[in-house]
């Protein structure tokens, strides 16, 4: 089975178990939330291991807590392993981000101050984490609501952490725009900020607009401004390999491939208007 | 600004606590939303992601209260007990102690077996899978070999003891009907998965319940027979009666298959539980 990561994937769910069983499906890959795997046995590991058989598989994690002032949760990590090497994964995902201290567990994703001590902080971490996983991991950008007042960058603590770490990056299309319009920064500055040896897959996803303030609910559609967004990323940074996210209002699957049929569109008309 | 240690420290006391510290507040970038705003995003969030991570894995519950009370339990649930596990997966696990134990909850008797139950039915989705026995396997196994045979239950399997009618209540709502009136109803019951990961339940009878929590202490088939022998009117019926037993919870798939290991053990193997 190809293991590599190219061209067009979804993110799957158990909604779409029995479609991806019935029937090969117009896609490339698929992202499994790691998360969601970490259990003993049954139904989701009894899918996953059909599915596979058809699909390379992208590991993407919420809990790795890697921003943390905890210790590294090496048990965690030991089991994320597993779970990769199970499956073959074609990579290991999880987030720039902090989830808890003092042994609890927030369940979100929570901003880091953009430091030269978070930077050592995290990037020594990341290292650690490598170290277990045995392998290189790909790290996320977030959706941002606050951010701690200090004079770098977002896209300059990502790039300084990406660096230090040797790790790859996963560009969120949506969170960058999200955060864009949450911090007032331009999109385009943070897209020509980023190391583009170390991309190794985008994400695209849509967000709720508030007006004042957007918030990341992967429950619609991608906006115009998100696909605009991930055009310029496409000229920037060439082919990379692409993917939907979808948590809530989960539509039928065809719904999502005609969407992924859209990112597919672009990445190609981009390549084209480059070559000419 | 923060030290990272301190900023992780406030803005997780502000989250939990819903009490923003003049520290964070300051540290915080000055842009468009203000700073408490922006906190009270997190705030929200937390609540809302751990009532949506309960309600799943107490969908009844959720539906009894409804919408408000459900709300007012996952706040002080997570208040109470903060999530200690790194998977969302396993928030809840002690729900049913707590509604055993705080008003208001703990006035309705019915709501934390309730929980007891839906706890189960949840394990039941994704426990570990093991070779389940099946009656091939025995008929292979030679006869000298079956009272030291380990009799081990399936992870999935949970065996309940509610006093009172949860599972009235758990058909009831799944299908949003009126629930019944609460009654005093003692009875035990097992909770388990078939091999197509339906989940399964049915009462059973006091005798074996304590056969299968025997089972779940790590028993083998010879001490189960001299257990039911200990409580026999007529002794002599005893093996019919376990080997009856036996393929019923056989044919439920409700034991993993020890056979290979028994052989192994006849031949000096050395090997590990499966």
């Amino acid at each position: 089975m190809n293991t590599s990561l190219i061209g067009f994937g979804l993110g799957l769910r158990p909604e779409h178990y029995q479609d991806f069983i019935r029937a090969q499906q117009r896609l490339d890959w698929l992202e499994i939330l790691t998360d969601n795997y970490l259990v003993p046995g049954g139904k989701p590991l009894h899918f996953l291991e059909k599915i596979r058989c058809d699909y390379p598989i992208a590991l993407h994690g919420v809990a790795m807590n890697l921003g943390s002032t905890d210790p590294l949760d090496r048990h965690y990590l030991c089991a994320v392993r597993a779970l990769a090497e199970r499956f073959d994964a074609a990579l290991v995902s999880d987030h720039l981000c902090w989830t808890g201290v003092q042994g609890q567990y927030l369940h979100d994703l929570l901003p880091l101050p953009y430091t030269e001590e978070a930077v050592r902080h995290v990037a020594r971490r990341i290292r650690q984490a490598q170290d277990i996983l045995g392998r290189r991991l790909v790290i996320e950008n977030l959706s941002a609501y606050l951010e701690a007042d200090t004079p770098m960058t977002e896209w300059e603590f990502l790039t300084a952490i990406a660096e230090e770490a040797d790790c790859e990056l996963l560009v969120d299309i949506n969170n960058i725009y999200v955060s864009s319009r949450n911090q007032g920064f331009d999109p385009m500055d943070y897209l020509r900020g980023l190391p583009a040896n170390r991309i190794r897959q985008f994400h695209l996803a849509g967000h709720t607009d508030h007006g004042v303030i957007c918030i990341d609910t992967h429950d619609q559609p991608v906006c115009a401004a998100v696909w605009q967004l991930y055009a310029q990323a496409c000229e920037l940074f060439g082919p990379v390999p692409t993917m939907i996210e979808r948590d809530d209002h989960i539509p039928a699957l065809a719904d999502l491939l005609e969407e992924l049929e859209h990112a597919r569109t672009i990445s190609r008309e981009v390549a084209h208007a480059s070559a000419a | 600004m923060l030290a990272l240690h301190d900023w992780q420290q406030q803005l997780q006391h502000a989250i939990l606590a819903g009490d923003s510290s003049d520290r964070l507040l300051h540290a915080v970038r000055r842009q468009g939303v203000i700073a408490e705003q922006r906190v009270g995003i997190y705030q929200d969030a937390y609540h809302l992601r751990l009532a949506e991570a309960l309600a799943s894995n107490y969908p009844a519950i959720a539906q009894y209260l409804g919408e408000a009370d459900f709300g007012a339990l996952a706040r002080a649930f997570a208040t109470a007990l903060p999530s200690c596990h790194a998977s969302i997966r396993w928030f809840g696990d002690s729900l049913a102690r707590f509604l055993h134990t705080q008003l208001p909850w703990s006035s309705n008797p019915v709501l934390h077996e309730l929980a007891q139950f839906e706890w189960a039915l949840r394990h039941t989705v994704d426990a570990a899978d093991k070779e389940p026995l099946t009656v091939p396997a025995l008929r292979v196994l030679p006869p000298e070999s079956w009272a030291q045979l380990p009799l081990v239950l399936q992870p999935a399997a949970t065996i309940l003891r509610l006093d009172w009618n949860a599972t009235g209540f758990w058909s009831a709502l799944v299908d949003h009907l009126a629930v019944p009136a609460r009654q005093y109803c003692p009875q035990h019951w097992l909770v388990y998965r078939r091999q197509d990961f339906m989940a399964m339940w049915r009462s059973i009878g006091d005798d074996e319940a304590r056969l299968l929590r025997l089972i779940g202490e790590g028993i083998n088939f010879g001490d189960l027979c001299e257990a039911m022998a200990e409580q026999a009117v007529e002794p002599e019926a005893i093996p019919a009666q376990a080997a009856l037993l036996l393929h019923q919870w056989v044919d439920a798939g409700l034991l993993v298959d020890t056979t290979g290991e028994d052989r192994a053990n006849q031949h000096g193997i050395s090997r590990s539980k499966p």
